[in-house]
């Protein structure tokens, strides 16, 4: 089959490989029929995760057909069977379903999904789940920017879509719609609340649209590039160019009559831009590998939030940073949550409410290539260009 | 008390976990000086099962191999054989382990019989855990061979660590999610060994 492999920064290549092929009882093997590119993919491709390994099959947003499915699918545990023939849609983090953390639907932190948790534990403390195409410090699973893919667990991973709904409208069900409802629902929204959201890329996007059906009273979405500004306000939100403000934290301040936001939510995560001095320094740490993380937004955010407000972090982040700003955070009685997204347990929702009408995901689509252009997706998609904000590739 | 309990007996996670520190036991061995002290390597793990359902998993041989790969246990008389294959060139292992106590479902002592190739005794614990599942833990006292370098034999000490600390987590993976993950076979691009293989979709 043919997939997107990765060699290094700034080199993904589409190769022929061999099949995937059933490797446990609740395996399933997947014809994709659609995947993405995600924000987070790119700092792989940036070269910013460790632990990748030349030949690596990239991908952890996609859906697609049944094709094989392992003895251990007939369905149990109260769970439906996944059987050949059924058209789903798959959650990134792979998730055993069966224990302490998937009981309680932390998905993401799953403890029987990650064949390396030992490298996660040395480096973290303890390991969260498997996810696809993430680094084998995440498991080292093979993603589904693929013609075929493998889905461990598939019975917990899974989501059956309709038929009659188009690829688009439910794609972004296996990562980017949940995580942006995940950082929205964690801040508690009020009818009144402000709600600033750092970054209009696709998370973003998804982040804006959630904190609206969620009831937030306003939502200022803060960027540089005009594409995704306007995509913004299509979704309701107030946008703030933050390359036309002298001090954004003063341009927050004054948007909320010196309150501050009562959440604000980083989707920008570890490859943030920004100007100042700061923001220089960052740039060179992390150019020479002395710093993992550039948490230019997570600051601002942190100074900007009102005192007792939410500090949401979709955005990704993977090492240390410097310069975090804990006083502010601790003298203002901040609650910041953070976390990859237990994306299981808001896909079944998450489909009515795009059946409903009530989000249309497709709207953030601006590219659709065929898998073989993944390469020149990649880099479009890095260098946002062409008013780039979301690859869709079809295999 | 210790009581003998011979093949009747139990012999339980302490044997498996065997395996995985008797390779590191076989790299010491090629230290030479003088004689060593014991080195003590102990792991625990939470399991989201009750105490019976953890303690007849250990009971059965059958799974002993799936923990600890290149490990297979026979009946011996009394007593259980342990083959072992080291990964590498290391050569294969022979021991015999003796049931010293066995508390059902609480604590396990076993011992390998003096003289053996691989020389330890271990004991496992199985505790209630809060809010339910079993805490299992494993304490191994590993005794190096005759002119083994003590300082070499604790150096293996984390590096068996982390293999008694994988075994218990291919435990916990098979009574809770029934399959141990793996990457293992799947495909990779140019430059792996499994890539670039034949297609046939």
């Amino acid at each position: 089959m043919r997939a997107v492999t990765w060699h290094g920064r700034n080199d993904v290549r589409v190769e022929r490989v061999s099949d995937p092929s059933i490797l446990n009882p609740r395996d399933a093997i997947l014809k994709v029929t659609a995947t993405a590119i995600c924000g987070s993919d790119l700092h792989l491709y940036h070269g910013f995760i460790p632990t990748m390994r030349e030949g690596d099959i990239l991908g952890h947003e996609f859906m697609g057909e049944v094709v094989e499915a392992g003895p251990g699918l007939d369905g149990n545990g109260g769970r439906d069977g996944i059987h050949v023939g059924d058209r789903v849609v798959v959650g990134f983090p792979i998730a055993c379903g069966r224990c302490w953390h998937c009981e309680r639907e932390e998905y993401s932190l799953c403890d029987n999904s990650n064949p390396n948790a030992w490298m996660a534990e040395e480096l973290y403390g303890h390991s969260g789940a498997g996810l696809y195409g993430y680094s084998h410090l995440m498991g080292g699973y093979a993603g589904g920017q693929a013609e075929y893919v493998r889905v461990p667990f598939a019975d917990v991973g899974c989501l059956k879509v309709p038929a009659e709904v188009d690829d688009l409208a439910v794609l972004f069900l296996s990562d980017i719609l949940p995580t942006g409802w995940q950082a929205a629902e964690v801040c508690e929204i009020q009818p009144d609340d402000v709600v600033a959201v750092w970054g209009c890329g696709p998370v973003g996007q998804f982040v804006i649209r959630s904190a609206k059906l969620l009831g937030a009273g306003r939502v200022i979405a803060i960027d540089r590039f005009p594409e995704r500004l306007t995509l913004a306000r299509k979704g309701g939100a107030d946008t703030l160019d933050y390359e036309d403000e002298e001090s954004l934290l003063a341009a927050l301040r004054d948007e909320t009559a010196g309150r501050g936001p009562d959440a604000c939510i980083d989707a920008v995560g570890l490859e943030a831009h920004g100007h100042g001095v700061l923001a220089i320094y960052d740039r060179v740490k992390h150019a020479v590998r002395l710093e993992t993380d550039r948490p230019t937004a997570l600051r601002q955010a942190i100074q900007a939030c009102r005192k007792g407000g939410t500090v949401s972090i979709p955005g990704v982040y993977g090492g240390l940073v410097d310069k975090f700003p804990l006083g502010a955070a601790f003298s203002k009685g901040l609650r910041i949550r953070m976390g990859q997204t237990h994306v299981q347990r808001y896909m079944p929702a998450l489909l009515e409410t795009i059946l409903a009408g009530e989000i249309d995901p497709a709207e953030i689509v601006t590219h659709r290539l065929p898998l073989d252009e993944a390469p020149n997706g990649y880099a479009t998609f890095a260098e946002k260009e062409d008013g780039c904000v979301k690859v869709v590739l079809t295999p | 008390m210790v009581q003998c309990m011979g093949l009747t007996g139990r012999i339980g996670k302490g044997l498996a976990a065997a395996g995985a520190v008797a390779a590191g036991t076989m790299i010491a061995r090629r230290w030479v000086g003088a004689e060593g002290a014991p080195a003590r390597i102990d792991a625990v793990v939470t399991i989201r099962k009750p105490r019976a359902e953890v303690w007849a998993f250990l009971q059965d041989p059958g799974n002993h191999s799936a923990v600890v790969p290149g490990l297979t246990l026979s009946p011996a008389g009394e007593r259980w054989r342990a083959r072992f294959r080291p990964p590498g060139d290391l050569p294969e292992i022979e021991w015999e382990i003796e049931t010293l106590q066995a508390v059902e479902p609480e604590r396990l002592v076993l011992s390998s019989i003096p003289g053996s190739d691989f020389d330890a005794t271990a004991v496992t614990r199985l505790e209630e855990a809060p809010g339910g599942g079993t805490e299992l833990r494993v304490e191994f006292e590993i005794h190096p061979p005759q002119r083994t370098v003590a300082v070499a034999a604790r150096g293996l000490e984390p590096v068996t660590e982390r293999a008694l600390a994988q075994v218990l987590r291919r435990i916990k993976h098979l009574l809770e999610a029934g399959e141990i993950p793996t990457t293992d076979g799947q495909p990779a691009g140019a430059g792996r060994a499994n890539g670039a293989g034949a297609s046939t979709r």
